[in-house]
């Protein structure tokens, strides 16, 4: 079982940053709005989560490339 | 043919049915729909792929029910086909306006608005226009006129692109697509996650022996891993039964040694979506 861990205080934004999102060959994470968007409103803050983690190999290639040290992957 | 075909196409193709375009069919509930649609996609997206996704490695039996709890709402709601770039020309010349818009798929899994391969069609002129209140989806729209629209979408041919019709609460098509397997959500749920958003073409590739000169220029743009080389023979083989009846193998093809064939034509495939 693969788990990973993001913190959510050090990923600034997956829209400027996206080096975790185009590290991951398999597309295991998503870029998500982290508050409920609102009419009118462009989304400003947009964080990470596994999405697809079945599909994870642990690879940690999204640990190594993220520049904040956000992403933790654990396998058991 | 495909279900959809049956129940919404009078047994022709169901996308090329300008009943499934009509302006009837815009009616308050799907502009309401496609209001939701846009406010929480990634909410739904975390529901049902990522709820599925967690099934898959803890219940593989309670998986096999979510995804056809997934797939039946999805086939009532928003769902696909694989259509040939002769299709999507048609659809283009049924429609009125076409309006190039961000790729919901390549926003969710590649952190990108700019990557807009996507696009919502009209067979009429909605009066009022439609107002989408969330500028995250309208803040590169695009109305392209129908010459530039196929010309682009024939330069994603071109490039390997799978054309895909989708409905905004069945049967009324609603967007035109053009996906890959790695950035597309849609092609991973079904192809790594076993789960049925859309049907295969109603065609199925195939190649002509004596024409075939073995390049494997097509293997390279199949997204479904169709396409293998025998050495041997020097020779390309399709697999009909992983082949999606996309076309986009034809365009590479120096020796045009690929066609379409009817999928419904070919006994074990007419029930093979």
């Amino acid at each position: 079982m693969v788990q990973i861990e993001i913190d959510q205080e050090k990923c600034k934004s997956s829209r400027e940053c996206r080096k975790c999102l185009e590290a991951c060959a398999e597309g295991v994470l998503m870029s998500y709005p982290r508050v409920p968007r609102e009419p009118g409103k462009r989304t400003e803050d947009w964080g990470i989560r596994p999405l697809l983690l079945s599909l994870c190999t642990g690879c940690k290639v999204c640990e190594e490339v993220c520049p904040q040290g956000a992403i933790a992957v654990t396998v058991a | 043919m495909c279900e959809f075909c049956i129940q919404h196409g009078e047994g022709k193709k169901w996308y090329l049915q300008a009943k499934n375009y009509s302006e009837e069919l815009f009616n308050e509930e799907r502009k309401r729909y496609i209001a939701e649609f846009f406010a929480k996609i990634e909410e739904t997206v975390l529901d049902d792929i990522g709820g599925l996704d967690r099934l898959i490695t803890t219940d593989p039996a309670a998986a096999e029910i979510k995804r056809r709890s997934v797939m039946e709402k999805r086939k009532r709601e928003h769902y696909g086909q694989v259509i040939p770039i002769e299709d999507v020309e048609q659809i283009l010349d049924m429609s009125l306006i076409v309006v190039r818009m961000p790729c919901a798929c390549r926003s969710i899994l590649k952190g990108r608005f700019d990557a807009r391969y996507c696009f919502g069609l009209f067979t009429f002129q909605p009066d009022p226009a439609p107002t989408l209140e969330y500028p995250d989806w309208t803040r590169d729209l695009e109305v392209l006129t129908m010459e530039d629209a196929k010309k682009a979408l024939q330069k994603h041919d071109r490039n390997g692109l799978v054309h895909t019709v989708w409905t905004l609460i069945t049967p009324f098509v609603g967007v035109l697509c053009n996906c890959t397997a790695s950035d597309c959500l849609e092609f991973k749920n079904r192809l790594r996650l076993g789960l049925r958003q859309f049907f295969k073409a109603e065609y199925v590739a195939s190649i002509d022996w004596e024409s075939c000169n073995g390049c494997r220029d097509c293997m390279k743009l199949c997204n479904f891993g169709a396409i293998s080389y025998s050495p041997s023979l020097q020779k390309c083989y399709i697999d009909k039964f992983q082949c999606f009846g996309c076309g986009v193998c034809r365009a590479v093809c120096s020796n045009d040694a690929i066609t379409l064939q009817d999928r419904n034509a070919i006994p074990m495939l007419a029930k093979d979506w």
